[in-house]
C-alpha cells in the first residue's frame, strides 16, 4: 500500500474583518472548516466547487503558499507548521509543483529558461538545469519551441511549458489550479491527457477545478462547499 | 541566485540606465562644486597669505579732542619708537615701522619706472611675507644697521626695468642714488594693498631711506599672536600710542587701524558660506538622487509584483526576492556616481592643463577629485543606493503570491 504524501486534519482557515455583519461589526469569515484529507502517492484527485467554496484556499495550504489558521498539516510526512521561511522555500521547490490557470510564465525568459526556474531556486548550475530542462520540453513535445518567448508560444504550448516548470523538479505533488481553464475545449482536452499521463507515471496529481466533465476524468473526486469536504467519492484507479 | 538578480536587474536596464544617468549628472555637478569649493578656499586662504597674517595697519590721524591740556587738531605721526613700545604689549609678535616716500621715478639704464618706494626692515618682510624668487633675499638687519644702499624690488618694477633679466646683482638708480638689486618678489595676487600693489613698488632699508630723504614718520605693521584677540589689541594700541602721543582712547580719528584681521575673517566667513551653501546642494542633489532610484526601483518590483509572486510559489528564497531591488538601487547609484566622478576628475585634469591668468588661479587654484572627496562621494552613493533600494526591497518580501496568482 502507497504512502500518504498529504495528511490533513482538522484543518482550518479563518479570514479576520473581511466581511462585516449587519450591525457593522467585522466578523472573522471562516475559509476552511475542519478539512480532514488524506492523499496517497501516485493519487489523482479532483477538488470539485462552485466559487467560494474554498477549493482556492485549500490548494494554497496545500501548496504551502499559505498557513492554516488551526489543524495538523503532514507533507510527505513532516508536519509543515515546523517548518521555517526557507524550509517552507525548499518544500515548494522541491516537493510541489504548481499549474496555474492563466500559466504565469516569465515573459522576459524563453521556454527552456521558464521550465528551468525552479532549478535556479535550487541552486543547480546552469548546464544541468538546460538539460534537465530540455529533457521534459521534448517529453511535452515542446522542443522546438524552447527558445521561445511566451507571447510567440499559443495557449495550449504555454501550458505544457507550465507542466513541465511543475514537473522539473521532481516534486511529490502536481497542484493545478483549473489547469484548462484558459485554453479551449480540445486544448483543455489535451493537456487534461497529459496530466493523466503523468498521473499514470506515478506522478500525485490534484486539480482543483469547478468543471465537472474534468473532475470526472479523474479517479478520486472531493466536493467542497462553504468551506467543508461535501463529499469524498472514489470511482476507480 | 547570480542568474536570477542579474536577469531581474536587466529587465529594467533602459530605465536604471536613465536614473544612473540622473545620478551621473548629479554626481558631476556635486564632485564639480565641491572640488571648486575645497580648493577655492585653500586658495583664496593662500592668497589672502601673501599679504601677510593676522596684521593690523596703524596709521597717524589726529587728535579730535583736547587731551590733558593739550589742543585739538594736532597731528599724530608714528615713528620708529612707537613700533618698539607696541612689541612690548601682550599679543603682538611684531610691530615695523614702514616709511612710505611715495612715487619715486626708478631707472636701470635706459629703462625707467615710476612706482613706490618704501623704507622698511627685516622684521617687516617677516611680517609681510614678503617672498623672495630664487638668488635673492628680503632687506636684512644688517642692511638697516649700515644704511646699505640695497633695493628689493615688487616683480613689476623687476619686469620694466630688467626685462627676463635676473635683476639681483644689478643697480637701479632713485633718488639720485645707486641702489644693489639684492632681491626680487615673485608674480602673485594680492587681496589688499595699500598706495599700490607691491609688485609696483621697492623697498629699500628703513635707515637708508631716512637718511635720504628725512622721511621719519609712516605707519605700522602690526603682526597678532592671535586672531581671535584682535579687539583687545586693538584696545591696548589705542592706550599705548594714546599715552606716547597725548590723545583720548576714545578719539576715534586719532588713529586709523586696517584690520586685516576683520578682512580675512570675511573672506573666511564667505568661503565658509560657499562650503554650506555646496553641502546644502550636495545633500538635496543626493536626495533627489535617492528619490529618483527609489521611485525607478519601487516602480519596478510594482511591476514585477506577479513575477516575484511566481519566484516564491517556486521556491524562491527571501535573498531572491530581496537582493534584486537591493542591487538594482545601488548599483545605479554606484555606476552613474563613478562614471559622473571619473567624468568630474578628468574634466579638472584638462583644466588643469589650460593657461589661466594668474589673477583667477588666485582665488580658484587647480580643482581636482581629491581622493577623501572621492572616497567620500562614493561611500554617500552608496548608502544612498542601498537606502533607496531598502523600502522597495521591503515591498517585494511583502508581496502575497496568493493574492497576486489569484486567476481572475
Amino acid at each position: 500500500m502507497s504512502d500518504p504524501v498529504i495528511q490533513m486534519s482538522g484543518i482550518g482557515r479563518d479570514y479576520a474583518g473581511a466581511e462585516s455583519n449587519a450591525s457593522g461589526v467585522e466578523t472573522t469569515v471562516r475559509a476552511l472548516r475542519d478539512i480532514d484529507l488524506e492523499v496517497l502517492r501516485g493519487e489523482a484527485l479532483a477538488v470539485l466547487g462552485p466559487s467560494g467554496s474554498g477549493k482556492s484556499t485549500l490548494l494554497n495550504l496545500l501548496g504551502l503558499l499559505d498557513t492554516p489558521t488551526r489543524g495538523s498539516y503532514r507533507l510527505d510526512g513532516r508536519e509543515v507548521s515546523t517548518l521555517d521561511l526557507k524550509e517552507l522555500a525548499r518544500a515548494r521547490n522541491q516537493k510541489i509543483g504548481f499549474v496555474f490557470q492563466r500559466f504565469h510564465l516569465v515573459p522576459r525568459l524563453d521556454a527552456i529558461e521558464n521550465v528551468a526556474l525552479p532549478l535556479r531556486f535550487a541552486g543547480i548550475r546552469r548546464r544541468e538545469r538546460r538539460r534537465r530542462a530540455a529533457e521534459l520540453l521534448e517529453k511535452l513535445g515542446l522542443s522546438d519551441r524552447a527558445t521561445h518567448r511566451p507571447a510567440e508560444l499559443s495557449g495550449g504550448q504555454q501550458q505544457r511549458v507550465a507542466i513541465a516548470r511543475a514537473m522539473v523538479c521532481q516534486p511529490s505533488l502536481l497542484l493545478a489550479d483549473e489547469p484548462t481553464g484558459a485554453l479551449d475545449q480540445s486544448t483543455g482536452s489535451a493537456i487534461l491527457d497529459l496530466l493523466t499521463e503523468l498521473h499514470a507515471e506515478g506522478m500525485t496529481l490534484i486539480v482543483v477545478t469547478h468543471d465537472e466533465a474534468l473532475g470526472a476524468r479523474l479517479p478520486r473526486r472531493i466536493r467542497m462547499l462553504d468551506g467543508a469536504v461535501l463529499t469524498d467519492e472514489i470511482v476507480g484507479s | 541566485m547570480i542568474g536570477w538578480v542579474l536577469g531581474s536587474l536587466w529587465a529594467t536596464r533602459i530605465r536604471m540606465g536613465l536614473v544612473a544617468l540622473g545620478v551621473l549628472w548629479g554626481t558631476l555637478g556635486l564632485a564639480s562644486l565641491l572640488a571648486f569649493g575645497q580648493e577655492m578656499t585653500r586658495a583664496t586662504t593662500g592668497t589672502i597669505g601673501n599679504f601677510g597674517e593676522d596684521l593690523f595697519r596703524v596709521m597717524g590721524g589726529a587728535r579730535t579732542k583736547p587731551w590733558q591740556g593739550r589742543r585739538a587738531g594736532t597731528p599724530v605721526r608714528l615713528e620708529a619708537s612707537d613700533a618698539k613700545a607696541a612689541r612690548r604689549l601682550p599679543g603682538i609678535r611684531g610691530a615695523v615701522l614702514e616709511l612710505e616716500y611715495g612715487q619715486t621715478a626708478f631707472r636701470a639704464g635706459a629703462a625707467r619706472f615710476s612706482g613706490g618706494l618704501s623704507g622698511a626692515s627685516a622684521e617687516f618682510g617677516d611680517l609681510r611675507s614678503r617672498y623672495v624668487r630664487e638668488g635673492g633675499r628680503f632687506l636684512s638687519a644688517l642692511d638697516s644697521l649700515e644704511k646699505r644702499r640695497v633695493a628689493y624690488l615688487g616683480a613689476g618694477v623687476a619686469s620694466a626695468l630688467f626685462g627676463e633679466r635676473d635683476a639681483v646683482g644689478e643697480e637701479i638708480e632713485a633718488l639720485g642714488t645707486r641702489f644693489l638689486v639684492v632681491g626680487v618678489a615673485p608674480e602673485y595676487v594680492q587681496i589688499s594693498s595699500y598706495n599700490g600693489q607691491d609688485r609696483d613698488k621697492v623697498y629699500v632699508p628703513d635707515t637708508t631711506l631716512r637718511a635720504l630723504t628725512g622721511v621719519r614718520y609712516g605707519s605700522l605693521i602690526v603682526g597678532l599672536e592671535n586672531a581671535d584677540e584682535a579687539s583687545e589689541v586693538r584696545r591696548a594700541l589705542y592706550a599705548s600710542l594714546g599715552t606716547r602721543h597725548g590723545f583720548a582712547r576714545d578719539d576715534d580719528a586719532a588713529l586709523r587701524i586696517i584690520d586685516y584681521v576683520a578682512l580675512q575673517e570675511r573672506i573666511g566667513s564667505i568661503l565658509a558660506g560657499n562650503r554650506s551653501l555646496t553641502a546644502v546642494v550636495g545633500v538635496l542633489g543626493f536626495l533627489v538622487a535617492a528619490l529618483g532610484i527609489a521611485n525607478a526601483t519601487w516602480a519596478h518590483v510594482e511591476e514585477q509584483r506577479r513575477e516575484i509572486a511566481l519566484a516564491m510559489a517556486l521556491g524562491a528564497r527571501r535573498l531572491h526576492v530581496v537582493l534584486p531591488p537591493l542591487l538594482e538601487g545601488a548599483l545605479t547609484a554606484l555606476a552613474g556616481g563613478l562614471i559622473g566622478l571619473g567624468l568630474a576628475a578628468a574634466a579638472f585634469a584638462a583644466a588643469a592643463t589650460l593657461d589661466v591668468p594668474l589673477e583667477v588661479r588666485a582665488y580658484f587654484g587647480t580643482p581636482g577629485v581629491s581622493l577623501p572627496l572621492g572616497l567620500g562621494i562614493v561611500l554617500l552613493l552608496t548608502v544612498v543606493g542601498v537606502l533607496s533600494g531598502w523600502f522597495p526591497a521591503r515591498m517585494a518580501a511583502s508581496v502575497d503570491p496568493v493574492e497576486v496568482l489569484r486567476d481572475e
